[in-house]
């Protein structure tokens, strides 16, 4: 079996081929946003160099966010498409969580976060248990920088853990106030220029698969972790018109 | 190909409408399935893009099967697969793109990206199977107002345009203005059957002499002043004329310059494009000039003005059969020149 994992989230377009095994094949477009041109012949190359044809695909893993919500649609819109032509399921993958596969610097607290501007970060944390299975400590979710590192430390502090590895784009861009919080809370912060991956994702989906967690195409969703400005806006106009109803 | 007949599948998301439609030989509509969210963006006075991205995302799937089996066709009876590609909302037009690549790609079928306003004008080949170039083409719609050479069914050249807001946009702002709601084009449209297009003299503006391009900021300008006016002299406002004059305004120029351009081009056909071509004012008075300036007057059936992919596949039909393709490379184009 053979799954096509699928990464666009972040600045970065890759794809990769996992087999049931685990042996990965990669291939990635650094450098510029150009995700929709590159996407489907990035796969096609993969397929070409690995001597596979659509038809041998057996899943999609593809990365559903957070991250930049065009490179999400790209990614999951090309995801369902390309599982409702070749009549194959579907394996979203939390974007966050798929750095729990990047560990080359040993067990540790994995800290994914990325640059989610308006003075926010999307970030989570993952520790392992004994079995080496990714336990979530700080759920996925849009923080504040500030909110972030306080339910890290308190989350933290549960555990054994004395060093941080923080990873994404969130992490280099705000590495100052990242190292500043957890030296005050007595914690290491090692900062990793690693983004998102899709060897990650191919890690990742290649386990859920194998809890049964491939779905119909037409079930997965991006998982955007933030509202349209519009719709924020239009929910607050209509949490004060209530209100003031309600007075 | 299915009983002979050439199967083109398109795909069309450049605004609020998710499309998919399958038309055999260029001409003949199999199916034409449009899945709108307008009734979504009426809470927010227009469409609001990245709402417009989430829905696309979640429907286009769905409206594709659909498009299928309303056609009673299947994957391997698809000869070529059509896309706009633009213009429009690039996170609109981006899920379209990405759906029609991932379906060449799986289904191994030729892909040729479209432009939304020859997509527009192929809505007209599909309404008249004997029509054929050349001809001008009126292009009115929520985003584009312009006059069209069309000398060739892939050829194409834009001869004026809005120098400011499209008709749509101006439709939108006065009907926003006059508590009209959402969409204002058939709105005002309708409200202004019960008013006086007299009633207001707004002015008609028509730029250099000869010159077929339009200017509609200063008209919606014109309608704010007029209300606010009238409003701090306490007189009521009476809606159905102030819609009446200055649909009246706005559709006199548009009507005056198109046949303007159709005899001074010399071209027998006058044909009418876009969702703005839906206005009944605007077809009642373009066929009333086109008569007595023995100018034949084509227009689409109300379901093929408004975005749909039925003329996008039409249109994607003759460029394929012009030898056009695109790779696997093909982009989203927001401005997109024609």
């Amino acid at each position: 079996m053979y799954i096509l994992a699928i990464e666009t989230t972040g600045a970065k377009c890759s794809v990769a081929i996992t087999d049931e095994n685990g042996k990965i094949t990669e291939l990635e477009n650094y450098g510029k946003f150009a995700h929709l041109q590159s996407l489907v012949p990035m796969i096609s190359e993969l397929l070409e160099s690995s001597e596979l044809r659509t038809e041998d695909i057996t899943a999609i893993a593809v990365s559903q966010g957070p991250g930049s919500f065009t490179g999400i649609r790209i990614g999951v819109t090309t995801a369902r498409a390309l599982a409702q032509a070749l009549d194959i399921p579907v394996v979203a993958v939390p974007t966050l969580k798929s750095f729990v596969y990047h560990s080359d610097e040993g067990k540790g607290v994995v800290c994914p976060v990325f640059d989610a501007r308006r003075n926010q970060v999307y970030g989570a944390a993952y520790i392992y248990d004994e079995k080496g299975v990714a336990i979530e400590i700080v759920k996925g979710g849009a923080y504040t920088l500030d909110d972030y590192m306080s339910l890290l430390i308190d989350a933290v502090e549960r555990f054994e853990y004395k060093t941080l590895f923080f990873c994404g784009d969130g992490a280099n861009a705000y590495s100052e106030a990242i190292e500043s919080a957890a030296a005050s809370a007595g914690l290491e912060a090692k900062i990793s220029d690693v983004i998102q991956q899709a060897s990650f994702v191919a890690c990742l989906g290649l386990e859920l698969y194998k809890q049964g967690q491939a779905v119909p195409y037409g079930l997965i969703q991006p998982d955007y972790m933030r509202e349209s400005e519009a719709q924020r806006n239009l929910n607050l106009k209509i949490k004060a018109e209530s209100e003031c109803e309600g007075n | 190909m299915k009983n002979g007949k050439f199967l083109t599948l398109a795909f069309e998301s450049s605004c609020d409408e998710t499309a998919v439609a399958v038309v055999a030989d260029g001409r003949e509509v199999l199916s034409n399935v449009i899945s709108s969210q307008i009734e979504i963006h009426k809470a927010f006075g227009g469409v609001v893009p990245e709402i417009a991205s989430r829905h696309h995302l979640m429907n286009v799937n769905a409206v594709t099967e659909q498009a299928i089996e309303d056609a009673g066709v299947n994957w391997d009876e698809i000869d070529l697969i059509g896309v706009t590609k633009g213009p429009g909302l690039v996170g609109a037009l981006l899920i379209g793109v990405a759906t029609a690549k991932a379906f060449a790609f799986a289904k191994r079928k030729p892909l040729v990206g479209v432009h939304h306003i020859q997509g527009h004008i192929g809505a007209n080949y599909i309404a008249h199977p004997e029509l054929k170039p050349p001809f001008t083409a009126l292009i009115v719609s929520g985003g584009h107002t312009s006059i069209a050479e069309v000398t060739y069914y892939t050829d194409c050249k834009i001869i004026g345009s809005t120098r400011d807001d499209a008709a749509g946009e101006a439709y939108d702002k006065v009907a926003r203005v006059l508590g009209l709601g959402y969409p204002g084009g058939p709105k005002i449209d309708k409200i202004a059957k019960e008013g006086d297009p007299n009633a207001i003299k707004f002015k008609r503006v028509y730029l250099e002499k000869d010159s077929l391009d339009f200017s509609f900021s200063g008209i919606k300008t014109a309608v704010l002043n007029y209300v606010n006016s009238e409003k701090q002299a306490g007189r009521e406002i009476n809606v159905p004329d102030v819609a009446a004059s200055f649909q009246q305004a706005i559709l006199e120029v548009i009507v005056n310059k198109a046949i303007f351009a159709t005899k001074k081009r010399g071209d027998e056909k006058l044909v009418l494009a876009g969702g703005v071509a839906a206005n009944s004012r605007l077809r009642a008075m373009l066929s009333e000039a086109c008569q007595s300036n023995n100018i034949r007057l084509y227009f689409p059936p109300i379901e093929l003005c408004t975005d749909n992919a039925a003329m996008i596949s039409s249109a994607a039909y003759y460029l394929y059969k012009q030898g056009k393709r695109d790779d696997l490379t093909l982009d989203a184009y927001p401005s997109l020149p024609l």
